[in-house]
């Protein structure tokens, strides 16, 4: 078990290293660079050329933009290793590590809420639907489940938010909390506070995930329910709903917790989304505003880092795995 | 595939079931029972119908602009004119507008002055079917003078219906050509994996493995943002294709290679081994038409999930850019904060972008649960 | 694979969804019914400005002169439009001298909120008469629309861009969107900003330096600082300041200042800066008067740094080991470096990053109010973060946010129609029309000329005839009207401004719409369509037989000029011009214009065209790297007129008299237009949307004139009254410093 482990870890280590080989040279690919968009910046603004030449110039050599690729990669891979630095954003003028420091429990949060909407919903649904096999609730949970699944989440975002903006008038949507909560400690007002900022990205991505559980549940309740015990438990004279409970349902879970790693990092995905839209100050944005700014350490280190979440939950997963069912370790 | 092609090694193997029915018909036969997937398919299909001849299903040319039409509302079709005479014949009237002076908000009214009525089947501009046959046939019309936007214009002024069945062109053929794309080198590596086993499989297993921990819409849309703003339309088209490509095969190798793995031991294929029969005939032959049903199911399954992709990264302006035009990027169009207020109608691609996601699911669900057509029912 | 009686049951199945979808499609939704208009009843058909009496004058599209009737000759020019009444906005600026809105002086007694007072008594804080300079900067009531004001409130503001830092003259963000306005940006030596106010526009108002001298030749400027006055954390503000922001950021190359040593030299030769004593300055310059350094004193380029807290870390100076490098210094007043040490009104305490800013009443601050008020009127000012700046007009509408700008053409009558709900939070209003879109062409000769076609391009961009067949073939009115409906943006020739203060309409030469004459022009250059193809080919030199096929640049950011771009592309289209449009980032472009491997370009203009004088290089090709025509390896061939355009710019610069120098910009104007320098399209308004709470904004206050508004609008004379005054996020507070 333990070397199985170890294994696996070895084997993510390397797969880690390749990850950021491969984030590095795709964010570094575009043409231009920071300093050329600085350069652009300043002259939009009214700098004159000569000036804004001067500032990209002074920009390129502080950050070391005009070194070789080769280099630049060395530089950030060095200060990961040696001082838990991600490499500088200069857009932010500090290091990357910070930024996703500050941004990273929110947007787990935001992730889990999503996860445990989309895994409780679905679920529920599954054990609902299950027994009632294509009869009327069946088709319409489905039917629904999967319109979830199919409306492009950026444009439920969006609408939710010009109506949230323009009908309700509630007030800035776009951040994790009002101004009043933003620094106060946590408090049970803070929360209501925060989930009054945050429902939209939640329901969106979490709704978004709905189908996938519940198909999952469906189908493997179905199996339980075929099941020779199964039939042993409703031959006791047990009621169905008792049958369902006790014996099949718990069964037919395994799957669904098993691969609760695997599903995190498709959630976050989810959450980029939504959050993109909405402005929520987690992960996705920055990421999004780094590829247009060209801040390249940090695309680069939220790549990795996204990366680094899919390993851990695979990690995860084939342990789960692994412990549930012992046949696995060998493959 | 009937039974007039015996040497099919499909056939090899229904010619001892009992029910002497092709593998496709009972598929068929299970697929037809799922009103869902029915539905889907239909729902697929009609898109693909309206994006290829968006040109005879639009009322003008679709690539017509006129800035003076910019962001007319969806006409009414009546049948009741404002006299309250009921016609035989729908028609709409023109719209023109008026001005709130202090907010310069356009109101549009109906001109009530003349009827124009709905023809079916009307000549009209000129465009090329398919690309190759110049006609100037279109589905419905009206006369000259009189306008029809069943969804209303956009910014430039065109068609929003025509538009969005032209977007549909690049949104499902980019899907479709990227999901192929990786089903091809799923498919490729997962039989090459699973049959020659050893150091190829192991190699083949960590490659995906490697491949299969990069975050797909990150890195989709920092691959999305290499693409030269400067490329010809055609490249952009591949180049965006390929980058769907890119991640999506991983699952694909991994059941392939389990199903491979499974047959590979099976007496059909020891016999054919046995008989001398080379590598490539039993992969071409044996194998690989017995994963067929599973490539497909994949395939549906992998393309709503690249449709959504497509459209979030054109929403963003990372993806497609005009002139090429893709459902995602019609959506660009309703950032604007005035769209909800002011023209609201523009939101209506998203119908498109649904009907095709949930066509695919409901499709690919079907086909999941009718591919393996011997389960218990 | 499927048998025949299924197949016949799908394809039947098929053709019924056809038929199905194909008619449902038609009696879609009821389109939204126009709602009642809120007040006036629109006029009928074609917008008509509610009282005007002739209807037929309103904007309708210029049509195409029918064809038929076109004599084989081109138009001539059309004298240029009056501007569409307008009804809404546009306040009548009241320009008044500076004298009446500022001065120095002490007064008999000064005031503090109470809650300040009642820190001084704790023993906290020193009394406000000795936190005071011996002359404060008083604000007159004369300059003020609402009189004196009440204490209180909170300002919110919303930024889009991050915050990097403070050092703010060592080229770092501070987030921008007033950020940097409303703190340290107070602390320049004179403000450009309001100048919109004043009845001249040569003598900027005074700041930090309180007055100025020049010395009989022209060539020695003396400046008189303000005496006594702190900065926010209660050390002495002296003339050393200044020499330090001098010799450490503005002459030292190494830091990435706004302007350099090279803005500051005139023919070559650098203009010097000495201390006289601790409380004046003198600059003495190559050239007699160079007015434009006003511009480079101002709050953009020559924000005083605290020399107490910075000089320790410069490079140049610091005695610590190891010498801290230029990026050290740089970053040296990181985002969490507070309380910021600062001359302006507020004072940045605290920051959560991409989340919160809060910025508090700095107690030392420098000006009055004519009743001795100490400013400023607000207390706090919050800055809400996001990632774009679409959240700042969300915020704004939905009445949570107290400032936006409206740029965006395509979002005018939404701010408007909301702005009009009886409930609503802000107000907009319209400033004079300065926001105009162009084409620019690239006039170099050689410059990132790759092949034969690029040379052919570029020698069809140098001649006039080309260009104008260009400006007869643009619908202008078309496209500012499918932009936006009615009299509110309107065609423009290009050149300055209509809302330029020195724009003279008769110097306008306007071409106007007449694809006839275009087509006549374009035979004349020998373009011919030879293969009847609708696009006209070269008919001589080496590129013979080839199609004139132009690229015209859009930018991804500013989205109306993609929609003038898309507009081009049909209307040169239709004389026989192919255009490929590119929509570009602004990192692209970047590096187009400076490889100069561009054609054209729609641009939105900056602000030289409004006040020429503000940004002298935009306005032609002085320096080697002016936009339009860039120097590469050999010397650039100058057109005549762009010689005699650079004659009048030089005249322009050294002339000091207002009347004079109307008239050398109607001349430049003229020459710009008539030789179609820069292809004008249309010309509108920037808006500014205000919380309506807020009391003393000046009428008329323009988004962007010498200054974006944020620095322009004082927001310390801003207050509101108690009954509408908003709670605080941190009532009662005073920044705190670390000793």
């Amino acid at each position: 078990m333990l070397n199985y482990i170890l294994r696996r870890l070895v084997i993510a280590i390397f797969l880690l290293i390749g990850v950021g080989i491969v984030s590095f040279i795709v964010i570094q690919l575009p043409p231009g660079d920071f300093a050329s968009r600085y350069r652009q910046y300043l002259i939009d603004r009214g700098t004159p050329v000569e000036e804004a030449d001067n500032a990209a110039r002074i920009v390129r050599e502080r950050y070391d933009l005009d070194k070789p690729l080769s280099v630049q990669f060395m530089i950030w891979i060095k200060g990961m290793i040696t001082e838990g630095k991600f490499g500088y954003s200069f857009a932010y003028r500090k290091d990357v590590g910070e930024l996703i420091a500050e941004r990273l429990p929110k947007t787990l949060l935001l992730a889990v809420l999503c996860h445990a909407i989309s895994t409780v919903v679905g679920v529920g649904l599954g054990i609902f639907v299950a027994p009632r096999k294509y009869g009327f609730w069946d088709t319409f949970w489905s039917i629904l489940a999967f319109i979830f699944t199919s409306v492009p989440r950026f444009s439920i975002a969006i609408i939710i938010l010009y109506i949230m903006v323009f009908s309700f008038k509630q007030p800035s949507i776009v951040s994790f909390f009002s101004p009043e909560y933003v620094m106060a400690p946590w408090s049970f007002a803070r929360v209501i506070d925060m989930f009054k900022h945050i429902w939209p990205a939640i329901v969106i991505a979490g709704l978004g995930g709905v189908a996938r559980n519940m198909r999952v549940m469906r189908g493997n309740l179905l199996d339980v329910l075929g099941a020779q015990y199964v039939s042993t438990a409703r031959s006791k004279g047990l009621t169905e709903n008792k049958v369902i409970m006790k014996h099949a349902v718990p069964n037919a879970l395994h799957t669904i917790v098993a691969y609760q790693g695997t599903v995190l990092p498709y959630m976050m995905q989810g959450e980029l989304e939504a959050a993109i839209v909405l402005g929520l100050p987690t992960m996705g944005p920055l990421f999004y505003e780094s590829l247009v700014n060209q801040d390249i350490y940090i695309s680069g280190s939220l790549l990795l880092m996204y990366g680094a979440l899919i390993i851990a939950g695979n990690l995860l997963a084939d342990m789960f795995l692994s412990v549930l069912d012992p046949r696995i370790r060998y493959s | 595939m009937t039974e007039s092609t015996p040497k099919n090694a499909l056939d090899f193997e229904i010619v001892e079931h009992e029910h002497n029915e092709s593998y496709f018909q009972l598929v068929w036969r299970r697929f037809r029972r799922s009103k869902a997937s029915i539905a889907g398919g239909l729902m697929v299909l009609m898109l693909m119908i309206l994006a290829i001849f968006a040109d005879f299903f639009s009322p003008i040319s679709i690539y017509q602009i006129n800035l003076k039409s910019a962001f007319i509302p969806p006409q009414t079709i009546h049948f009741i004119d404002h006299e309250g005479k009921f016609h035989w014949r729908p028609f709409v009237y023109n719209y023109t507008y008026t001005l709130n002076p202090l907010t310069f908000q356009v109101y549009w009214a109906e001109d009530t002055s003349k009827i124009y009525e709905i023809k079916f089947f009307v000549q009209g501009d000129e465009y090329k079917l398919l690309g190759l046959i110049p006609s100037r046939l279109h589905l419905y019309g009206v006369e000259e003078g009189g306008t029809i936007y069943i969804l209303g214009t956009d910014k430039m002024g065109r068609d929003l219906w025509g538009k969005a069945c032209e977007a549909g062109r690049i949104s499902l053929s980019m899907s479709l050509f990227g999901t192929i794309i990786s089903i091809a080198v799923g498919s490729v590596l997962g039989i090459a994996s699973g049959y020659y086993g050893g150091w190829i499989d192991n190699a083949m297993q960590r490659f995906t493995e490697f491949v299969s921990a990069f975050p797909n819409l990150p890195l989709w849309m920092s691959l999305a943002a290499l693409v030269p703003k400067t490329a010809d339309s055609f490249s952009v088209f591949v180049v965006m294709s390929c980058i769907f490509a890119l991640l999506s095969w991983t699952t694909l190798a991994r059941e392939v290679r389990g199903k491979v793995l499974s047959l590979r031991q099976t007496d059909f294929i020891l016999a054919a081994k046995e008989m001398g029969a080379s590598d490539a005939r039993i992969i071409f032959r044996h194998l690989y038409p017995n994963t067929l049903s599973h490539v497909i199911v994949v395939l549906t399954l992998t393309i709503p999930g690249v449709i959504l992709a497509e459209s979030f990264l054109s929403f963003l302006g990372i993806g497609i850019t005009e002139p090429l035009i893709s459902w995602g990027l019609l959506m660009r169009n309703t950032q604007d904060i005035q769209t909800l207020g002011q023209n609201a109608w523009i939101l209506s691609p998203i119908a498109f972008i649904v009907v095709a996601v949930l066509g695919f699911n409901f499709l690919g669900d079907g086909l999941r649960d009718a591919a393996d057509p011997y389960a218990a029912m | 694979m499927i048998s025949r009686k299924n197949l016949w049951n799908l394809l039947s199945l098929l053709i019924v969804t056809m038929l199905v979808l194909t008619s449902c499609a038609s009696p879609t939704p009821v389109p939204t019914k126009a709602p009642e208009p809120t007040k006036p009843p629109a006029a009928t058909q074609p917008p008509a400005p509610t009282k005007a009496p002739e209807p037929t004058k309103a904007p309708e599209p210029t049509k195409a002169p029918a064809p038929t009737a076109a004599p084989a000759k081109v138009k001539d020019p059309i004298p240029y439009p009056d501007p569409n009444k307008l009804e809404v906005g546009g306040g009548v600026i009241k320009r008044q001298p500076i004298s009446e809105i500022v001065t120095y002086k002490a007064l008999p007694e000064y005031k503090e909120p109470e809650w300040v007072t009642a820190q001084v008594k704790a023993g906290k804080l020193p009394p406000v008469k000795d936190r005071l300079p011996k002359e404060p900067q008083v604000y007159l009531k004369s300059g003020m629309k609402d009189g004196i004001g009440e204490y209180g409130d909170l300002w919110r503001g919303f930024s889009a861009c991050p915050t990097a830092g403070y050092n703010i003259m060592a080229g770092v963000s501070m987030g921008w969107f007033g950020i940097e306005s409303y703190t340290s940006r107070y602390g320049s030596l004179v403000k450009t900003g309001p100048l919109y106010r004043a009845n001249q526009d040569i003598e900027p108002f005074p700041e930090l330096a309180k007055s100025w001298e020049w010395s009989a030749d022209g060539k020695e400027l003396t400046m008189k600082l303000i005496e006594g006055a702190k900065w926010s954390d209660g050390e002495k503000f002296t003339a050393d300041d200044v020499m330090f922001t001098w010799e450490g950021y503005i002459l030292d190359q190494n830091v990435n200042a706004p302007r350099h040593q090279d803005a500051w030299s005139w023919d070559g030769k650098p203009a010097t800066l000495a201390k006289v004593d601790d409380y004046t300055i003198k600059f003495t310059f190559p050239v007699s008067k160079p007015l434009d350094a006003y511009y480079m004193m101002n709050d953009e380029n020559f924000v005083v740094m605290p020399a107490h807290q910075l000089k320790p870390l410069h490079p140049k100076w610091s005695t610590k080991t190891p010498k801290p490098t230029y990026k050290d210094f740089e970053n040296a007043l990181a985002p969490n470096v507070l309380p910021l040490v600062t001359m302006g009104p507020w004072v940045i305490t605290e920051y959560k990053t991409d989340e919160l800013m809060i910025m508090r009443r700095n107690p030392y601050y420098w000006k009055v109010d004519e009743a001795g008020q100490q400013l400023p009127y607000m207390d706090e000012i919050q800055y809400r973060k996001g990632p774009s700046g679409i959240g700042r007009d969300l915020c704004t509408i939905a009445g949570d946010c107290d400032h936006m700008n409206l740029e965006n053409p395509s979002t005018f009558v939404e701010a408007m129609t909301k702005a009009q709900a009886p409930d609503a939070k802000y107000s907009v209003s319209w400033g004079p029309e300065t926001l105009g879109y162009f084409v620019s062409f690239n006039f170099s000769v050689d410059f990132g000329v790759k092949d034969a076609r690029d040379t052919a391009v570029r020698t069809l961009l140098r001649d006039l005839r080309f260009r104008k067949a260009l400006s007869y073939a643009t619908d202008r009115e078309g496209i500012a009207q499918s932009i936006m409906k009615g009299p509110f943006l309107r065609a423009w020739a290009g050149g300055l401004y209509p809302g330029a203060p020195e724009f003279d309409k008769a110097s306008v030469v306007y071409y106007p719409y007449d694809p006839a004459s275009a087509k006549i022009l374009l035979e004349e250059l020998g373009l011919k369509d030879t293969n009847n193809d609708k696009v006209l080919e070269w008919t001589s030199g080496p590129t013979a037989g080839q199609p004139v096929i132009l690229q015209l640049l859009a930018s991804q950011d500013a989205k109306e000029t993609q929609s003038v771009a898309e507009a081009l592309v049909n209307q040169w289209g239709a004389v026989g011009i192919k255009v490929n449009m590119r929509i570009v980032d602004s990192s692209t472009s970047s590096e187009l214009n400076q490889a100069g491997t561009w054609d054209l370009s729609v641009n939105r203009g900056g602000q030289a065209f409004a006040l020429p004088f503000t940004r002298i290089t935009d306005l032609g090709p002085i320096t080697k790297n002016f936009g339009w025509h860039r120097e590469g390896d050999k010397p650039r061939q100058m057109l005549d007129f762009e010689k005699s355009l650079v004659d009048v710019i030089n005249q322009y610069r050294s002339t000091f008299d207002a009347a004079k120098r109307k008239t050398l910009m109607a001349q430049y104007n003229k020459i710009f237009t008539e030789n179609v320098y820069d292809l004008g399209v249309f010309v509108g308004r920037y808006g500014l949307g205000l919380a309506k709470r807020v009391k003393n904004v000046p009428d008329g206050t323009p988004v962007f004139m010498y200054t974006w508004v944020e620095d322009a609008v004082l927001l310390d004379t801003l207050w509101t009254p108690k009954a509408s005054q908003l709670k605080q996020n941190r009532p009662e507070v005073l920044p705190v410093y670390k000793k």
